[in-house]
């Protein structure tokens, strides 16, 4: 038998080559635009992680990719150098602060983490807005962005947001289609029957929240790059989860997919309608309703129904040759995930 | 010194109120509404509505803006949010996401983006002299009135029929529908009370403050503040929830005035590290 190569790898690989001609199709309007893309994709993917495939609602989301804003205009400020590199430290300082507030995080279920994290995100907007270290109500300019030539920028930050989105897609497709990935889905189901059957829940969990949220702390460091100045009030703004929440319900809550197609759908919605201003957010918000409503599984779920293709199939390699039969969550070693 | 703790208190009452239509819809009926912000300013509009157009005073304006938010509830629970029941809390939180966006900005295109206010003739200048320090009769009317709504929901929740109706509901809607209760029917009256008890909430804000399409989120903040610190499903415990966030509040304004809403929010959340399930939860009963 000859063995298939995975659907999964060939659309990364498709992925990987749409974003590399990007920058020779596009106008440079066209490029801010994919930037832009790139990073609110990253970070929609990202809370799809938590929420579709852990149950972890996390409204306080823009916390994270505010700090990674923060890191990046600090560290690269500091030290006198072009931002790029500084994406590292604006994925790690979030990571680091998921890492230590992950007792308080998962202690709370539901609503209380939900309202809990969209707290934190406001007392993280309060302090910076009291903390001149940090500019306080004015924030930051990303000065050291002159050390960059002028006509670089563009598509250094079109390339380093299409990186962040890359890695993430990659990232969370490895992290899916590992015996990791089983005892996560295993988990969104029951906790309690996941626990019994061996997978360890809080690591898990632990480790799905430090992954997203550096991979969104990432995205937001890309993001105010090209933003060229950071404050309080945009960097933890709910607007990020707004916009989060809509695309992935667009496109489906709980598939790697629906994201993508959701982030499609709601760039073209944007760049038809925003000049209708708050009638383009009364139209898209009802029609978030609508597809919650009536359409669960979003856009990808219907294409999906219509076509039966799985593009970016995340199902456990063993799980897949006994596909048919009983679903399982051993691995090929015979070891519970 | 005094003054600064009732000042406070009688904030907090106002944050007890914004809860208190949660209290309801999340505390008993474990229903996440998060456009409950947009709703208490949207009652807000009508009040202002109601009283350009009749020339009352806005504490007069209640009983048609109750009435309203109480069709509008009724309609919004039986039509839209009784068809996520069943699957978990996940699609009600979305939808209320989006309701919340919609309202947002349906008051934005309706109002224009200025910022308002309800204004309360006489009442609001009143003051009583006490010794040293006087109190305002404004702030005492609410703090009383308040403490009246609280207990009337109380009742209608702890000691009718209806009452047990909705928290049977919520505990297995299945079982519930098997005794007979119509599920459906009593969910959309649960959310149209819990409208109508912030339509209160609403003109006390109005009077005190101002108010703009954008200004819901931040009072949903205090209202499930005040739920969550009281602990779910007592309704006594928002009312207690509500004046611990405007005490904390008031005594962080004192230390700075940056400090203020900083620390309600700080106090929320060592009592979540704390005492994850509220200072006053009970799993069963008000």
């Amino acid at each position: 038998m000859i063995k298939r190569i995975d659907n999964a790898y060939v659309t990364l690989f498709a992925v990987a080559v749409v974003l590399c001609l990007l920058p020779l199709v596009l106008s440079k309007a066209g490029l801010v635009l994919a930037t832009e893309f790139c990073v609110v994709l990253a970070i929609a993917l990202a809370w799809n992680l938590l929420a579709g495939f852990s149950g972890i609602v996390l409204i306080g989301m823009p916390l994270f990719i505010g700090a990674g804003g923060y890191t990046l205009y600090l560290v690269a400020n500091a030290l006198g150098i072009p931002p790029y590199p500084a994406i590292l430290a604006g994925a790690a300082v979030p990571a680091v602060i998921a890492y230590a507030l992950s007792p308080l995080l998962f202690r709370l279920e539901g609503a209380q983490l939900a309202i809990g994290s969209w707290v934190m995100a406001e007392v993280a907007r309060l302090l910076c807005l009291i903390t001149p270290a940090v500019g306080a109500g004015g924030g930051l300019n990303l000065e050291v962005l002159r050390l960059v030539p002028r006509s670089l920028r563009l598509p250094l930050n079109f390339a380093f947001a299409a990186i962040v989105l890359f890695i993430t897609l990659s990232a969370i497709v490895i992290l899916l289609k590992s015996r990791f990935g089983l005892g996560l889905r295993a988990m969104r189901d029951s906790d309690a029957a996941a626990e019994a059957m061996g997978v360890k829940t809080s690591r898990v969990k632990l480790l799905t929240l430090i992954t997203a949220t550096a991979l969104s702390g990432a995205a937001g460091a890309c993001y105010y790059i090209t933003s060229i100045q950071i404050t309080p009030s945009s960097a933890f703004s709910q607007n990020w989860i707004a916009i989060t929440i809509f695309i992935v319900i667009l496109g489906g809550i709980g598939s790697v997919e629906g994201p993508i197609f959701g982030a499609i759908v709601y760039y073209l919605l944007r760049e038809t309608l925003s000049d209708l201003g708050p009638g383009y957010f009364v139209i898209s918000g009802l029609l978030a309703i609508t597809v919650t409503i009536f359409l669960p599984e979003g856009v990808w779920g219907l294409i999906k129904r219509l076509i039966r293709i799985d593009l970016l199939p995340i199902a456990h390699h063993e799980a897949r040759r006994v596909h048919g039969t009983q679903p399982t969550i051993t691995d090929k070693k015979g070891k519970l995930a | 010194m005094i003054e600064l703790l009732l000042n406070g208190l009688f904030v907090g009452a106002l944050y007890s109120l914004f809860g208190l239509g949660l209290a309801v819809t999340f505390g008993l009926m474990q229903q996440i509404n998060l456009a409950h912000g947009d709703m208490i300013v949207l009652s807000a509009y009508l009040a202002w509505l109601a009283t350009q157009a009749l020339g009352i005073n806005p504490l007069f304006s209640l009983p048609f803006v109750a009435l309203l938010m109480f069709a509008f509830g009724y309609a919004l629970q039986r039509v839209v949010l009784n068809r996520t029941i069943g699957r978990g809390p996940m699609p009600t939180l979305l939808v209320t996401f989006g309701l919340s966006i919609v309202l947002q900005n349906m008051m934005q295109i309706g109002f224009s983006a200025d910022t308002r206010s309800l204004q309360p003739g006489s009442i609001g200048s009143a003051a009583l002299p006490l010794g040293s320090f006087s109190i305002g009769v404004m702030p005492l009317f609410f703090f009383l009135f308040a403490c009246l709504a609280f207990a009337c929901t109380w009742l209608v929740f702890a000691k009718t029929s209806f009452g047990r109706a909705v928290r049977a509901t919520s505990d297995d809607h299945r079982t519930a529908r098997l005794m007979g209760i119509e599920t459906g029917h009593i969910f959309s009256l649960a959310l149209a009370i819990s409208l109508s008890v912030s339509a209160i909430a609403a003109i006390f804000l109005g009077m005190r403050s101002t108010f703009a399409p954008a200004a819901g989120p931040e009072r949903m903040l205090f209202a499930f503040e005040a739920v969550i610190l009281g602990g779910l499903g007592s309704i006594w415990g928002t009312f207690f929830g509500g004046l611990a966030l405007g005490l904390a509040q008031a005594i962080g304004l004192a230390i700075a005035p940056t400090f203020g809403p900083l620390a309600g929010h700080l106090v929320f959340l060592a009592v979540l590290l704390f005492r994850p399930a509220g200072m006053f939860a009970r799993r069963n009963g008000l």
